[in-house]
């Protein structure tokens, strides 16, 4: 049956093909090498014209469709290119919601592509019939249903375009099953797109001017860079920006890795488990100059108290990021390289050591009430961010650690000494427990020859467990390490610090992951003491496949610095 | 938050779901719309929505820029009250029991830009277009002889100025 169906030889320019192959067609031109997904009804004819694309595409079979979304935001984080999924009708789809709304939040380039039933059930509550377009209208870039197989090709690169142009994206092709059957005319010299036209925006000089200027008199100014810095790679700008002005660098959460941590104008991160100088001394800056990060609610804490003295400048690629949560006195709508390389001859010469000065006192008031004891502690349990601490050591800060959502989210985020860009993902819009371990995989794959760290607490690791199946399978080196401290930890101190103590259900009665992780053929080393902990992170490191390290942490430790919800970033705790 | 009411016009491309993905941008804010109309431009695959609402000023113009954002969306206006031309169309039904009554709303009728597009003995339709507090001031006036059905448009709405999208939808469909 597949027979007939496979594309004629290439040197044909135009040919008849069914919709599935055109789908994998246009997949292959558009630059696609890997899929994450799972098959089912709706989309088997596509998997069927899949089992002759082998050669072509790795096809990555997760063990839940959500997998294989986290999985496609690894990729592309790493990869820079849209991360795609298949799935199914109904279930398959749905399966994927969390995930595409998570790259909806972090602008992670990923297409995904959905069968659905037959274009005469839509509409009737077939089988396995969902609203896919419906459902992920909202949590989408853009997206599209296919009824007629014509429609294939040209759809299928402005989803690409879509995805990876401007501000990522994810979007959403369902197909439905007839236009996967049908034949097509398929065209072999890509078509220019005749309905989505996007151009950059450049800088205006007019905005870099002003920009300048405020930056020119800044006496205490402040530079907060995001993820925007490593979509655009801008990093060497930025640091051009930070040398050539003396001007103090902060980073989100998202942003870390596009500033070395040990550049002697780093600063820290920003936020609400950030570090203690950049979230008090906000409030201090003058000036503001803010590329590729969109103030979220979590960095700016109380807006309405939030750097009340500072001329704002905001680069950012969207336009609609700029004002939408705090006030701009310029807004520069362009990409954060083109951006800075225009204003960076603006500049003049400068440096602001007393400034400097504010915040390294800072820094060591927080080495001395809670770095020290975080990553040197000399007694008790094991700590996360001693944890974090051996790693970074171990790995030289070269790694890609892909981080799960809690405390010990903050704890990798502000102990891991990064030395190359492009090294840290986390979900931070959407705050994702059960990313890490998927994401960890598809960042292997996207990055093949890169140490990939996973580090994972024992609630958010059981949200996506299984996929320690897919790493087995695929034997993919990555590194899982578990922080178990028996809670969801985020919560309990939560409930600790606002809620009386009152541990309302957050204690975990953990399964045995030792045996688990085996039982999956991924390999396990149990850490239980300070002592244990350097030779078993050797260990780990060493192996050529997969292994999973958990280690035993102190039950009821806290997180700080903290910007508790509703106070502003000045009111910044160190216990 | 003091609120205005705001007239938006955008541009789109003429494909399903549009509708619904601007609607989004209102409804996940719980934002109601006062009034939509959608139409085809004089440009074929252009479709234009006349959005109607009260809202604050500031927000308005982050919203704006939200549904410029989406894929479909070749341009966006904001206008106030004062900036453009903006008509409803209404349908009015009344009922009047006697010939004095009837005599009264042909007077009305003639007083108004109303017209009559039916009439029989108890069943007269008449046509209105106005501003929302034209239409409303003459239902005001036939409240009295048993209105029994009123219907009336969204608005449409042209700026004053002149043309502002023509460069926006140039390269379109
Ligand atoms: C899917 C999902 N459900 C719930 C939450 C709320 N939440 C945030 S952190 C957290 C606890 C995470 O526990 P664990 O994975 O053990 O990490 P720890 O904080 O203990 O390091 C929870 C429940 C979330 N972020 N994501
Ligand atoms: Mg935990």
């Amino acid at each position: 049956m597949t027979a007939s169906r496979k594309p004629a030889a290439t040197e044909k320019l135009s040919a008849e093909i069914s919709g599935s192959y055109a789908v994998l067609e246009s997949l292959v031109r558009n630059g696609c090498d890997t899929i994450f997904g799972y098959p089912g009804g709706a989309i088997m004819p596509i998997y069927d014209a899949l089992y002759d694309y082998r050669k072509k595409i790795r096809h990555v079979l997760v063990r839940h469709e959500q997998g294989a979304t986290h999985a496609a935001e690894g990729y592309a984080r790493v990869t820079g290119r849209a991360g795609v999924c298949f799935a199914t009708s109904g279930p398959g789809a749905t399966n994927l919601v969390t995930g595409i709304a998570d790259a909806m939040l972090d602008s992670v380039p990923m297409v995904c592509i959905t069968g659905q039933v037959a274009a005469h059930l839509l509409g009737t509550d077939a089988f396995q019939e969902t609203d896919i377009i419906g459902v992920t209208m909202p949590i989408t870039k853009w997206n599209y249903q296919i009824t007629n197989a014509e429609e294939i090709p040209a759809i299928i690169d402005k989803a690409f375009q879509i995805a990876e142009e401007g501000r990522p994206g994810p979007v959403l092709i369902d197909i439905t099953k007839n236009a996967q059957i049908d034949m097509c005319e398929y065209d072999h010299t890509p078509k220019p797109l005749k309905s989505y036209v996007w151009s950059k925006p450049q800088p205006k000089t007019g905005d870099l001017e002003r920009a300048a200027n405020l930056i020119n008199e800044a006496k205490q100014p402040m530079m907060l860079i995001g993820h925007g810095i490593l979509i655009s790679h801008a990093e060497e700008e930025v640091r051009m920006f930070a040398e050539h002005t003396g001007i103090p660098v902060a980073s989100t959460l998202h942003g870390l890795s596009a500033f070395p941590t040990d550049h002697p104008l780093y600063t820290g991160m920003l936020g609400m488990h950030g570090n203690y100088g950049p979230n008090l001394l906000t409030n201090e800056a003058d000036v503001i100059i803010a590329a590729g990060m969109r103030f979220d609610d979590r960095v700016t804490g109380n807006v309405s108290k939030y750097a009340p003295d500072a001329k704002i400048i905001h680069i950012d690629l969207d336009a609609a990021e700029i004002g939408k949560n705090v006030g701009t006195r310029v807004g520069i709508i362009a990409d954060a390289k083109e951006a800075l390389q225009g204003l960076i001859p603006l500049l003049l010469k400068s440096e602001h050591p007393e400034w400097i000065a504010r915040f390294q006192a800072c820094h060591h008031e927080e080495k001395e009430k809670v770095l020290d004891r975080d990553i040197f502690p000399k007694e008790g349990m094991l700590k996360m961010g001693e944890v974090v601490r051996v790693l970074s050591e171990k790995t030289h800060g070269e790694a890609v650690v892909v981080s799960d959502v809690g405390q010990h989210q903050m704890m990798a985020a502000r102990y891991y000494r990064f030395k190359k860009s492009n090294s840290w993902m986390s979900s931070g819009g959407l705050g994702t427990m059960g990313f890490a371990v998927p994401a960890a995989m598809g960042a292997q794959i996207g990055a093949p020859d890169r140490p990939v760290v996973a580090i994972v607490g024992d609630g958010g690791i059981q949200m996506t467990i299984q996929e320690l199946g897919t790493i087995a399978q695929e034997q993919l080196p990555v590194k899982i390490v578990l922080l178990n401290n028996n809670y969801l930890g985020m919560v309990r101190q939560w409930q600790e610090l606002f809620f009386d103590r009152r541990y309302s259900f957050v204690h975990l009665e953990n399964p045995d992951f030792q045996t688990i992780s085996k039982g999956f053929g991924v390999p396990a080393i149990l850490v239980e003491k300070r002592e244990q902990l350097s030779e078993a992170m050797d260990r780990m490191l060493a192996m050529d496949g997969p292994c999973l390290l958990e280690v035993r942490v102190e039950q009821e430790q806290n997180v700080f610095p903290m910007v508790p919800t509703g106070a502003s970033v000045s009111e910044v705790r160190l216990d | 938050m003091a609120t205005k009411r705001y007239t938006l016009s955008i541009f789109t491309e003429n494909s399903p779901g549009v509708l619904q993905r601007i609607t989004i941008m209102f409804t996940r804010r719980k934002l109601n719309i006062d009034s939509v109309t959608v139409s085809e431009t004089e440009r074929r695959g252009v479709s234009r929505f006349t959005i109607v609402l009260e809202v604050d000023g500031a927000l308005i113009q982050k919203i704006a820029k939200q549904i410029r954002r989406i894929i479909e969306v070749l341009h966006v206006d904001v206008f106030e009250e004062h900036e453009i031309i903006a008509k409803e169309l209404a349908f009015i039904r009344v009922e009047p029991v006697n010939d004095a009554e009837r005599e009264e709303i042909l007077a009305i009728v003639q007083q108004t830009e109303a017209r009559i597009i039916k009439d029989e003995e108890q069943n007269i339709v008449l046509e209105f277009s106005g501003t929302r507090e034209e239409t409303d001031a003459l239902c005001d006036h036939l409240t009295p002889f048993r209105l029994t059905e009123f219907v009336r448009s969204g608005r449409i709405a042209i700026p004053k100025k002149g043309v502002t999208h023509e460069e926006a939808i140039r390269l379109a469909v």
